[in-house]
């Protein structure tokens, strides 16, 4: 899952050169562009939301990468950073009627050349959109394939801790596909 | 929930995530420097709320200073002279809080308990100081009202008082401050809920979910 490629750059310096900082910075981002979007992706659902927050993890990011010190890998960092900052930030999520919201989310994936089926989609949207934000967190690892240490140590939890949370999602997962196929 | 159900999930995830609006980004990042904007985050948005706040407060202060050196009372000024000590002792703890509350970092490497634990931590002392320092500066900015608006119509409603005793005088404004403080407890505990419980709240389930389990 999380990409090491530009771990040695960072870890190996620290960031201190204001004129070269920005061009670091932007070479990790487009790198790890990845983990913001889905990240994005897991907490908010129409493009606006998704925009905002975007916008904001990378404030949040470029406002602590003087300071990143490479004890953890970078891609880990900013896994943190955005969750913090889409965790905590309680701006009101615009509003925008279900079913529309999927044809918008289906109407980006048509132009792909994966095709999904609208009606599974619909099941994953309705299934991310009912867990909170803890929940998503560990969500978006479990289908990321992060390995449980990983988790744990980037929310802060035990394994066993972790263990049990996964598996309450996992039956909350259960409870409402169960109740989308009635 | 059957293995291949969640396969299903994260098959599914894999391919609806690979196509979040990222397309964008990457010319934003080289030409907009989105990066460098200004923050939009709930809780930046309220430390930005609360230094306009206190700029402006103390701006208030200054011009009163000035204002009271041009009263001729000597009593009077005396009178105003106090609670402007108490204002700016208030405000400079207050700005002392709200330097502390910069320290509330979403970006350390630490991880999302240790961020949510020290948020909370900082938010509930930052939103009792708030509650005390509006509370208590309410008689204050009342009284001054009052004061000042008698000796701008002459001095005939409150400068009376100055004949009296200091007990009486004491007497009176002790009556004053409690009444004032009585009547606006309830309403302002109500509005400082009303501006950050709600904040304070999320973040707190947030935080129990990740205490939820015996560890």
């Amino acid at each position: 899952m999380v990409s090491s490629c530009n771990k040695s750059l960072i870890t190996t310096t620290h960031i201190h050169m204001t004129s070269d900082r920005e061009q670091i910075f932007i070479g990790v981002i487009k790198e790890n562009m990845g983990i913001i979007g889905k990240v994005c992706r897991m907490y908010h659902s129409n493009d606006d939301d998704i925009q905002d927050l975007q916008q904001e993890i990378l404030v949040q990011l470029w406002r602590g990468f003087p300071g990143f010190r490479g004890e953890s890998k970078i891609s880990t960092w900013i896994y943190r950073v955005a969750l913090n900052t889409a965790i905590s930030d309680f701006r009101r999520a615009k509003v925008i009627p279900y079913k529309q919201s999927i044809g918008e989310r289906e109407l980006r994936l048509a132009e792909s050349e994966e095709s999904i089926d609208k009606e599974d989609l619909e099941i994953l949207y309705r299934v991310i959109d009912q867990l909170s934000g803890i929940e998503k967190a560990i969500m978006l690892f479990y289908l990321e394939d992060t390995p449980c240490d990983e988790i744990a140590e980037i929310i802060g939890i035990t394994r066993n801790n972790l263990r049990v949370k996964m598996f309450r999602i996992k039956e909350k997962l259960r409870k409402i596909i169960q109740k989308h196929e009635q | 929930m059957s293995n291949n159900e969640l396969n299903n999930l994260k098959e599914l995830w894999r391919k609806s995530s690979n196509h979040v609006i990222l397309e964008s980004l990457s010319d934003k990042l080289e030409q907009q420097r989105v990066f460098k904007k200004r923050s939009q985050h709930a809780l930046e948005r309220l430390k930005r709320n609360l230094i306009i706040e206190i700029s402006i407060g103390t701006a208030a202060i200054l011009f009163l200073i000035l204002v009271v050196l041009q009263l001729p009372a000597r009593e009077t000024t005396i009178f105003i002279v106090l609670p402007l000590v108490v204002f700016g002792v208030l405000f400079s703890y207050f700005g002392r809080q709200v330097i502390k509350m910069h320290r509330i970092n979403l970006f350390d490497e630490k991880s999302i308990k240790e961020t949510l634990q020290h948020t909370i931590i900082q938010l509930k002392k930052f939103i009792r100081i708030y509650f005390l320092l509006n509370w208590l500066i309410l008689p204050i900015l009342i009284g001054w009202a009052l004061i000042l608006s008698d000796v701008f119509n002459g001095g005939g409603l409150f400068f009376p008082i100055f004949a009296y005793s200091l007990w009486v005088i004491g007497a009176v404004i002790t009556t004053f401050t409690i009444m004032i403080l009585t009547i606006f407890y309830f309403p302002l505990k109500w509005y400082t809920k009303w501006m950050f419980g709600n904040h304070l709240k999320k973040l707190e389930d947030s935080l129990s979910e990740l205490h939820d389990v015996i560890e």
